[in-house]
């Protein structure tokens, strides 16, 4: 029996490095990487003459390094790993290299290599090890080329670190070799490189000046605001925003910061810096810029979220991905257009703390959540909410001045049409000044209407925000003592009169509780109306909100004796809506309903909801009253839906129930004398289910 | 007037309502209870703590509260706080209000707050029962039927500038919780998103939003 072993062809080099790795940026970010898991603070790579053959690319740190047996065992082991992810290095971070594949790449960009290591564990050695990967092509087998680490003594005042020089590169690095390099060394930063224990990769290349610029500035000019912000050692807060350019948009004194603040109290922390660059990441934004938008999104991606630094110490996990402690992603759901959020934003707390108020966990895994720590939240908090403020009211004048804009560019239009119809040989002219004066009229008029329909629309929503405010006051509290005096009537009535109680007091306490009931009502129904949860789109059950809206409504039928029944088809129909969308939809028709009765005559009033589910796809609401109908000679049928139209308080009702209508993708129709006599309306609505 | 209630003689009953007219009509609805009523006619100025010491040093030995005290500056908290704060300390306390509209408010004290009641709704023999609850759970626990149970909650969204979220409790119903953010833990609000979801202790058999509570929030590992 003879022994035998697997050996590889030195082609297999060829193919395991440039082949599998045929982007030269990835292998050189990869000598980068393992500067990154040696725990290096500094790694600066140096490209020479890189644009033709025959350049050189240096990669040097001052990591941990390695010894002669990591040499052996590690660098030189291709395809095996002594990095996992999970275990962290000495300082806390994540290994990123991968199992040196990359790194045979780099190595083989070049004919020849040459590493030296000054290992950490090690302050007197350093080791040489040269390839000369030509000897390889001259060879069969890769064992066939003997390698030699070469130990010397480390001259005095040499410091730790590796340093990997690849020479006589086989191809040129181009352009977008280096922007990618330029890239992916950004995302491997510090953002602030102001972490004495953070990564700080510097490129060197004389050829490509503007991408070695872009890793030490990363993309800082590129927010579209900057907010700073601090608070001084009397606990004193101001803040101000400069745009991109550096030039002050919004400054704040300490009342504009901690207006939410009880009496605007001090901030209870030590002296703190605060800066928050803002990104608007939108495609118009990025289009004059010299990053890209996908190159901020990425590196948001990695850095995004406000940093902590106290005493010049990062600490974690204050703005790591994933943590938000500022709440800014939450504050931001419910008002994308004008908040910052971890994606969006890139922010430093600076905070120098010389009585150490703010102390860090045991475990090291962040702050005690104590009073001062809740006070650094407050500030930063309140600095974005103020941030947020200055920019919504930029917006709301941006909008002003886009109506302002609007109305001058019609002006402008119809002299320009004018001025074009002058121009035009009679007798056609007077034809068409006589077309676009109607023309003109009567989009006025339809502007005109607009603007009265926008005005009432104002006019009761400020008198459904007074009555919402005063609610309470205005009912429930009277309520709450003619009830409980009521009771009180009742109860001792009962006791002193004994058989009386009915004859005398019976009435008039029936009376009592009627009044309280009808009067609950206007509190709830206020309420009921505003309550934003109803404003929400979710699965509405149409029978339900229809119930909802008579129950609500009850006490006021009572007062006015009307009769109101239902007569719902068999099942449960469903549409997405808001709530508040459906029951305007039938409160409409009622409070239509109710006047009408008012007018009329009627001994018996009644109002009736039938609905019918049509084809399992419709639902077709009818609502109709036994009052005196409409009055076809007086109105046409298709104007009842016009704001303003009917003659009945606002005259909005039915306009607010055909928008509603459409808004859910259905259909209104009336007419003037239903099956009870009066009006009857029919509301048909596309359904989910039934 | 005194009278036993459960194992306790109660019988001066304090009330605790920012209107007047409201405090004398309650005064009649607990004298026809067999207790003796006093008012408290205002401002309170101290804080919810130093007030209930105010009350617990007096002739007092039950309270009646309104909601909406800091409404006309009679005080810096709200009755839901205080009757809390009472119960805590085994003193029986009643809450009585037209909640409905304020039931948001009132939920995170809900816990502490035995007995619920409308004033609209509120008889001299429905304060007694009131009563009775809080010292039945002063005593011996949550009543059965408020007894919390550890559950799924999912966030279904989160409204940042109104300082709140909306939640649902799938072991309970399909009904929008709203919460806000004060009443929720740091590390709970930290990680509050959409979908997100984490645990808490409630009372699953609340039959509606003016019942139901949470406490004890959990992440999920």
């Amino acid at each position: 029996m003879s022994r035998a072993a697997l050996r590889f062809s030195s082609a297999i080099l060829r193919r395991l490095g440039e082949e599998l790795n045929p982007n030269a940026d990835q292998g050189i970010l990869e000598l980068a990487k393992n500067a990154y898991d040696a725990d290096a603070r500094k790694c600066i790579v140096e490209l020479d003459s890189v644009g033709k053959a025959g350049g050189t690319v240096r990669v040097s740190d001052d990591g941990d390094s390695m010894t002669d047996a990591e040499l052996r065992d590690g660098f030189l082991v291709l395809g095996r790993s002594s990095k996992s992810a999970s275990a962290k290095t000495r300082l806390g971070r994540t290994p990123v290299g991968n199992k040196g594949l990359g790194r045979l790449a780099a190595l083989r960009l070049g004919h020849a290599v040459s590493v030296r290591a000054r290992p950490r564990s090690e302050p007197r050695s350093e080791y040489h090890l040269d390839i000369d990967w030509d000897e390889y092509d001259r060879v069969g087998l890769v064992e066939d080329v003997p390698l030699e680490i070469q130990p010397r003594r480390r001259p005095a005042r040499a410091r730790q670190g590796t340093q990997i020089e690849i020479t006589k590169l086989r191809k040129n690095l181009t352009r977008g070799d280096v922007k990618r390099l330029a890239r992916s060394l950004i995302l491997l930063a510090d953002p602030f490189a102001e972490d004495p224990g953070g990564f700080k990769p510097q490129l060197k290349a004389k050829e490509f000046d503007d991408l070695t610029k872009l890793v030490s500035s990363r993309y800082f000019s590129d927010a579209d605001f900057h907010l700073v912000a601090e608070v001084d050692e009397h606990g004193h807060a101001s803040a101000s925003v400069v745009d991109w350019r550096g030039a002050e948009l919004f400054a704040a004194a300490h009342a504009d910061i901690a207006r939410r603040r009880k009496k605007q109290a001090p901030y209870d922390i030590p002296s703190t810096k605060f800066d928050l660059w803002v990104f608007i990441l939108s495609k118009e934004a990025f289009l004059t810029r010299n990053a890209t938008l996908t190159e901020v999104r990425e590196w948001l991606k990695a850095f995004g979220g406000v940093h902590l630094y106290i005493n010049k110490l990062r600490v974690s996990p204050y703005g790591n991905v994933g943590d938000d402690w500022l709440a800014m992603n939450a504050r931001r759901a419910a008002n994308p257009e004008e908040r910052p959020s971890t994606n969006t934003a890139l922010g430093r707390m600076w905070v120098i703390d010389e009585d150490e108020v703010l102390t860090q966990k045991t475990d090291r895994t962040g702050l005690i959540e104590n009073e001062h720590f809740d006070e650094l939240k407050a500030f930063g908090i309140d600095s974005m909410d103020w941030l947020a403020r200055r920019r919504l009211e930029v917006a709301e004048r941006r909008r002003t001045a886009e109506r302002k804009e609007a109305e001058r560019a019609t002006r402008k239009s119809r002299s320009g049409v004018r001025t074009q119809i002058s121009r035009v040989p009679e007798p056609m002219r007077a034809a068409l000044e006589k077309a676009f004066d109607r023309y003109d009229a009567s989009r006025q008029r339809e502007a005109t209407r607009l603007r009265r329909e926008v005005q009432l629309y104002r006019t009761l929503s400020t008198a459904g925000i007074t009555a919402a405010t005063f609610a309470h006051e205005s009912a429930s509290n009277p309520l709450k003592v003619i009830s409980q005096s009521a009771m009180t009537i009742e109860r001792r009535g009962k006791e002193a009169l004994d058989g009386d109680y009915n004859r005398l007091l019976a009435r008039p306490v029936a009376r009592l509780r009627r009044a309280t009931e009808t009067l609950g009502v206007l509190s709830s129904v206020t309420l009921n109306l505003i309550d934003r949860d109803r404003r929400r789109p979710s699965r509405v059950q149409l029978h339900d909100v229809f119930d909802h809206v008579v129950r609500t409504f009850r006490p006021f039928f009572n007062g006015r004796d009307i009769d109101v029944v239902t007569a719902y088809a068999d099942g449960e129909p469903y549409l997405r809506a808001t709530p508040a969308a459906v029951e305007s939809i039938l409160t409409n028709l009622l409070n239509n309903a109710i006047t009408a009765l008012e007018e009329a005559q009627v001994s018996q009033r009644r109002i009736e909801i039938r609905t019918e589910i049509v084809d399992d796809e419709r639902l077709v609401l009818r609502v109709l009253d036994n009052g005196p109908g409409i009055d076809t000679d007086r109105l046409d049928l298709r104007d009842i839906w016009l704001p303003g139209e009917t003659t009945h308080s606002t005259g909005l009702g039915l306009t607010i129930v055909r928008d509603a209508v459409a808004d859910l993708g259905g259909e209104v129709d009336a007419i003037a004398n239903g099956d009870l006599g009066g009006a009857e309306f029919t509301v048909s609505l596309p359904l989910l289910g039934a | 007037m005194a009278r036993l209630v459960l194992d306790r003689e109660l019988d001066t009953t304090l009330i605790v309502d920012d209107q007047e007219d409201a405090r004398e009509a309650y005064e009649d609805t607990i004298e026809d209870a067999q207790l003796t009523p006093i008012s408290e006619p205002g401002p309170v100025g101290a804080g919810v703590a130093t007030y209930y010491e105010t009350i617990r040093s007096g002739p007092a030995t039950a309270a009646l509260c309104d909601q909406m005290l800091a409404h006309r500056n009679y005080a810096h908290f709200e009755g839901a706080e205080l009757v809390a704060h009472c119960i805590q300390d085994g003193f029986p306390a009643v809450l009585c209000t037209n909640y409905d509209e304020l039931i948001d408010d009132i939920r995170p004290f809900r816990r502490w707050i035995p007995s619920l009641q409308r004033p609209t709704e509120m008889d001299s023999e429905d304060f007694v029962q009131g009563l009775e609850d809080c010292l039945y759970e002063i005593n011996h626990g949550f009543r059965p039927r408020r007894r919390p149970w550890r559950t799924l909650i999912k966030v279904l969204e989160v409204q940042a500038n109104e300082q709140r979220f909306l939640l649902e409790v799938p072991a309970w119903s399909s009904t929008v919780v709203p919460l806000k953010f004060r009443n929720v833990p740091q590390e709970i609000l930290d990680r509050l998103e959409e979908d997100f979801r984490c645990r808490a202790f409630v009372n699953l058999e609340a039959e509606g939003l003016d019942e139901i509570y949470f406490c004890d929030w959990q992440l999920i590992p």
